[in-house]
């Protein structure tokens, strides 16, 4: 392969990638005000389409129409500026997800490192756009977000430092490779606070509910993207649903195994296979809970047994050891793969529109009193066992 | 692994005392919380000082040459401790009088002392630089510790920006000499510079210039002085007293092991800017300090100048086993830390009474009121003048009794004629003691044990230095011979 | 093709801080810096040190850039636009920047994936490399030393050898750099800290009447007495006097949470 069709080539992966994240986010607005809808008790769009599915495109056809304002006294560069570098940034890290086995843009040796560099960028166009707008709501709003990205990014790169202490590789791909006979969350209690960190900062960095403190309708009217009109708010949001699929993805990839299924150990070895059976019960746990939910609410039903039926079928193929090969690896990687994104954006949404949003000060005593001294104590305990086991293994 | 840690050893138990103070203060409820730090600080500055003393005569060196314990370090790291020491116990007083009780004060200068012993014991171009920024960082704070007094707050705005300013200059140095070299640790630059393609390239001659101006900043050398009158001034006295001596021991320290350790070979280079910075300092130091009217301005002009006299010693650097300068400049610190601490301290005392400031006018008639301090402090004076039989003199002697030897007679000249204009305004300062009237009838001082105490071992260690110097001389000698041998 | 980019970044480097100390603007001239950081990190990339690559971003461009713009917020406020039209260009090259500015920097990093594959060819022998360094001008020429290792250790493991020499042979000055963070920390605190212990009754009392009086914009009448003003002063509403005419603040209700729990 030459340089030349090399890059050709990379350029059709990456605007395929994108072109999918891009849809996906118009779809994740629609989710998002059907589970409001669901939590509410109420019904969420069902105007535009069979079942208001369309509703995302009337969406942006709306926007794009809109008049284009920008305030008189604006600093016209930055303002502009701002909605495209969060759109940049959170689109430049897709590039390194696994999305399914062996289908991943560029798995680059410091995968984690870069998502995490690329992604602290994108504070910039939060910062810069409430500035640039001359508002003081919106500059009060770059200021909270300022204090509040660079206090979070702290437990989030902690959190997975001390997962990336077991996997031994910052290559996304790697790390799912490293969790080849069971999740990083099967293999030791420990990581559970790791991730449980990890959502919080997670939550903290794409500034959703209950730390959507940039935001702030409340208090701050709409905070830093108030003097932003058609489609440079939309592009804010585009920022912010990306980032939240971004954040999905890293905690599917690093925490519950990426592309993996519950059950990727099989039985090979005691450890291997109690963590399949933790694997085999997680499932049906879930599944128990998706059904009871189906049966209660029945519009649900043909959905949650499509999902439990293939989850299981997947599942047992799996353990009959038809991992390889293909069409089938792809389907099946990428069934988990998406499952969990999916999962983890719905945990998102769920937190959204359950809990409260955050005092400035309590959002801050969250970090540096709560978060920082556990994520440091996550590092360490994951440093000892390591060593531990390292010293066990003889290795 | 263990040598790793014994060679480390001072600076650890030095950090890790901090850390325990700080704890301690932290968690406090005392009332006198002040004085309970203080008491933790200096019993950190004793335990470091017998953990010295405990490793005094070994030579080793750790991660691969990064650290060296030797006897000129350990000498050098005792100085440091010293001079800390003396400011903890002049500063307890002080922060009450100017009604800034923070006990940060005390682990500032802990920690700030962490880093001069490490700077004088780096075998390393970036330990060295690291040990510079953990010194530094403590003093951009405590010179602005008088925040309600605007000119602390200029004193530390114009030391930070200047330490800035000179860490950058350093740091790019270092950065180029990496460049022309492939390495930072000083064994192995000397080994690499001793091939001639090396030695003369461009890139390590400016990545030299580059760190000699860092360092001139650094000891304020003419002409990189500007700063220093203005933030000795500005800082709370005890700051002063610390940055003149603890800092100069370190950058003097470091800047003997980079340049007799790693860039022997380069001495013609270093040699040539040295004593050009080193003639400047002492002409205009002494020159600039005749018309100071302000005692702080005056000792800053004076710290110049003997940065000067320092510098010569260093100068005079020669690579025989029977060179004189390194060691010198070891001696020469360890006398001027005692006495400069000492004059400051009476500058503390005077300071303490009602209405006392740091006016030349106001030690009139201080003999009348506190024959005592007048006493101590014409023994300070005097010994920095360099007067026999005091300890500056023996130091003297010996840095231009180098200078002569290295063959560099024109810097001995210049030294002895800068000490001849320097008994000018030493000697006023005697004179307002002595021979002029109190303004007020008996001002009283209220400073308490702990500075009298302080100004008063000082006072004797003048003394004693300069009538039994041989002694100290030949610790002072056996040390650098160790640090000849690489 | 790295030719290319180096010279693109090279450049950026550059401009980025040229464009830093000549903006008037202290918000502008940040975000050159940030520009300039961000072509260095590029330019790490390009010497293969990817490990430096994303740490110079996540720390200076993602974490000290923003500090220094919550600074600049925070001391200069916002400021009155020129009112200047808007420039078309901005909101194309906007577009441009997004749409196309993403895959192809995405295909550069891919790139350089492709490029350290062993199918593109061996690194270049340790002669060739010694060779090249000698065809430069003397003056620029690097020590013979410095192009060994990093060819030893391998492209791809620049992370492992950063690491293990970091914990290994630099793990004094590396833990040094600890007792600096500590001692910044504590310099940060004493500094900003605002309450004086010692500070008698009467002067405590001078300084919070002017507090109030500096609150509602009128200097204090000279001759009265400051106890009184303070007993009046501390009768109403502390926050309203400190910002008046204003219910919103940056940081609500932290100093009165902060101020109970610590000494």
């Amino acid at each position: 392969m030459t340089m030349a069709t090399a890059l050709v080539s990379v350029l059709i992966q990456a605007l395929l990638v994108m072109l999918l994240v891009l849809l996906s986010v118009a779809y994740l607005t629609y989710l998002e005000r059907k589970v409001a809808g669901f939590i509410q008790v109420r019904h969420g769009p069902r105007h535009v389409g069979w079942k208001g599915l369309l509703q995302p495109i009337a969406d942006g056809i709306k926007l794009l129409l809109k008049e284009n304002l920008v305030p008189g006294a604006a600093d016209r560069a930055v303002f502009n500026l701002a909605p495209m570098l969060v759109v940049f940034t959170a689109m430049a890290v897709l590039a390194v997800i696994p999305w399914a086995q062996g289908y991943t843009v560029a798995d680059i040796n410091i995968g984690l490192l870069y998502i995490l560099s690329i992604s602290s960028l994108g504070v910039y166009g939060i910062v810069l756009g409430g500035w640039a707008s001359n508002n003081k709501y919106a500059l009060f709003a770059s200021l909270r977000s300022a204090a509040q990205n660079i206090s979070y990014e702290i437990p989030l790169a902690m959190a997975l430092i001390g997962a990336i202490l077991y996997t031994g590789t910052l290559s996304m791909g790697g790390i799912v490779d490293a969790q080849e006979r069971g999740w990083l969350v099967f293999q030791n209690p420990l990581h559970w606070i790791g991730f449980a960190l990890y959502a919080v900062a997670a939550t903290a960095e794409t500034n959703r509910l209950p730390f959507d403190l940039p935001e702030a309708e409340a208090e701050l009217v709409a905070g830093f993207h108030i003097e932003y009109s058609s489609m440079k708010f939309a592009l804010f949001f585009m920022g912010e649903y990306i980032n939240m699929i971004v954040v999905s993805a890293i905690a599917a990839v690093v925490f519950l195994g990426g592309w993996r299924s519950p059950v990727t150990g099989g039985f090979a070895g005691f450890w291997a296979t109690v963590w399949t059976l933790m694997g085999i019960l997680l499932w049906s746990a879930f599944s128990y809970g998706l059904l009871r939910l189906a049966f209660w609410k029945k519009r649900f039903l043909k959905m949650s047994l499509a999902l439990v039926g293939l989850g299981s079928l997947l599942m047992i193929l799996d353990l009959a050891g038809w991992k390889a090969g293909g069409g089938f690896g792809l389907l099946s990687s990428g069934f988990w793969m998406l499952l969990k994104v999916f999962l983890c954006l719905f945990a998102m949404m769920w937190a959204r529109w359950t809990y409260p949003r955050y005092r400035y000060d309590q959002l801050m005593n969250v970090c540096w009193r709560i978060l920082l001294p556990l994520s440091l104590g996550y590092i360490m305990l994951s440093g000892c066992f390591r060593f531990v086991a390292n010293a066990l293994v003889g290795g | 692994m263990a040598q790793n840690l014994i060679v480390v050893l001072p600076e650890l138990v030095l950090a890790l005392l901090s850390v325990v103070v700080l704890l301690i203060d932290i968690f406090s409820e005392s009332r006198s919380r002040l004085r309970q730090t203080a008491g933790l600080a200096m019993m950190a500055v004793v335990l470091t000082l017998a953990v010295c003393i405990a490793l005094w005569g070994k030579n080793l060196s750790g991660y691969n040459g990064i650290v060296r314990l030797d006897s000129m370090g350990l000498l050098l790291s005792m100085v440091c401790l010293v001079s800390a020491g003396a400011t903890i116990l002049l500063a307890s007083d002080y922060l009450r009088q100017i009604g800034s009780e923070k006990t940060e004060f005390f682990l500032l200068i802990l920690l700030s002392t962490v880093g001069m012993m490490v700077m004088v014991k780096a075998g390393e171009l970036l330990t060295l630089f690291i040990g510079l920024e953990t010194l530094s960082i403590p003093l951009y704070v405590l010179a602005g510790f008088r925040r309600q007094e605007p000119r602390s707050q200029e004193a530390a705005l114009k030391y930070f920006l200047m330490g800035a300013f000179a860490s950058g200059f350093l740091l790019y140095g270092i950065a180029l000499t990496y460049a022309a070299t492939g390495t930072t640790i000083f064994s192995e630059l000397r080994h690499s510079t001793s091939t001639e393609a090396i030695a003369g390239s461009p890139i390590l001659l400016a990545g030299l210039g580059l760190m000699l101006v860092g360092f001139a900043f650094k000891l304020a050398l003419v002409p990189f002085h500007m700063w220093a009158p203005d933030v000795y001034e500005g800082s709370p006295t005890p700051v002063t007293a610390f940055m003149s001596t603890g800092v100069k021991v370190a950058a003097f320290g470091a800047l003997v092991r980079l340049l007799g350790g790693g860039l022997a070979s380069l001495q013609e280079g270093w040699g040539t800017a040295l004593w050009m910075l080193a003639a400047l300092s002492i002409l205009f130091g002494n020159i600039l300090a005749l018309k100071q009217n302000n005692l702080k301005r005056l000792l800053a002009y004076s710290s110049i100048a003997h940065a000067g006299y320092i510098l010569v010693g260093v100068v005079a650097y020669h690579s025989l086993p029977t060179a004189f300068g390194p060691w010198a400049v070891s001696y020469y610190l360890a006398a001027y830390v005692v006495m400069n601490l000492g004059a400051f301290g009476v500058l503390i005392l005077v300071q303490s009474r009602p209405g006392g400031a740091e006016k030349l006018e106001d030690l009139r008639g201080l003999s009348q009121s506190h024959p005592l301090v007048a006493l101590c402090m014409t023994f300070f004076l005097l010994s920095l003048a360099g007067m026999p039989p005091f300890w500056g003199f023996v130091a003297k002697f010996y840095v231009f009794g180098a200078a002569i030897q290295a063959g560099r007679y024109y810097l001995a000249i210049i030294g002895v004629l800068g000490s001849l204009i320097s008994i000018f305004y030493y000697l006023r300062i005697i004179v307002e003691m002595y021979m002029s009237e109190p303004t007020e009838p008996e001002p009283k001082l209220s400073s308490s044990l702990a500075v009298r105490v302080t100004v008063g071992a000082a006072a004797l260690l003048t003394l004693l230095g300069g009538l039994f110097s041989s002694g100290l001389a030949d610790a002072a000698r056996d040390a650098i011979r160790m640090l000849i041998t690489p | 093709m790295t030719d290319f980019i180096f010279n693109l970044f090279w450049s950026m480097v550059l401009v980025g801080g040229l464009m830093t100390v000549t903006r008037r603007e202290p918000v502008h001239s940040a975000l050159w810096l940030v520009a300039t950081l961000f072509g260095l990190a590029v330019l790490y990339l390009l010497m293969s040190g990817e490990f430096l690559f994303a740490v110079q971003i996540f720390v200076y461009a993602g974490g000290i850039m923003v500090l220094y713009l919550f600074v600049i917020f925070l001391v200069a406020g916002s400021k009155e636009g020129e009112g200047r039209p808007e420039p078309k260009l901005h909101r194309v090259l906007g577009f441009v920047l997004v749409f196309l500015f993403a895959p192809i920097f995405i295909t550069l990093l891919m790139g350089l994936k492709v490029a350290s594959e062993p199918e593109v060819g061996p690194p270049p022998p340790a002669a060739a490399v010694a060779a090249k360094n000698d065809s430069l001008p003397e003056a620029i020429q690097l020590n013979p030393a410095l192009l060994g290792p990093v060819e030893a250790s391998g492209q791809k493991m620049n992370t492992l050898v950063f690491g293990t020499r970091l914990f290994s042979e630099y793990l004094f000055p590396f833990e040094l750099v600890s007792v600096v963070l500590l001692v910044a920390m504590i310099g940060g605190i004493a500094l900003s800290r605002k309450r004086f212990t010692s500070y008698s009754e009467t002067e405590e009392a001078k300084m919070l009447a002017e507090t109030v009086y500096r609150g509602v914009r009128i200097a204090p009448p000279s001759g009265e007495d400051p106890e009184q003003i303070l007993q009046v002063f501390q009768q109403e509403n502390l926050e309203r006097h400190r910002h008046p005419g204003s219910d919103f603040k940056v940081f609500p209700d932290y100093e009165e949470e902060s101020n109970d729990g610590s000494k």
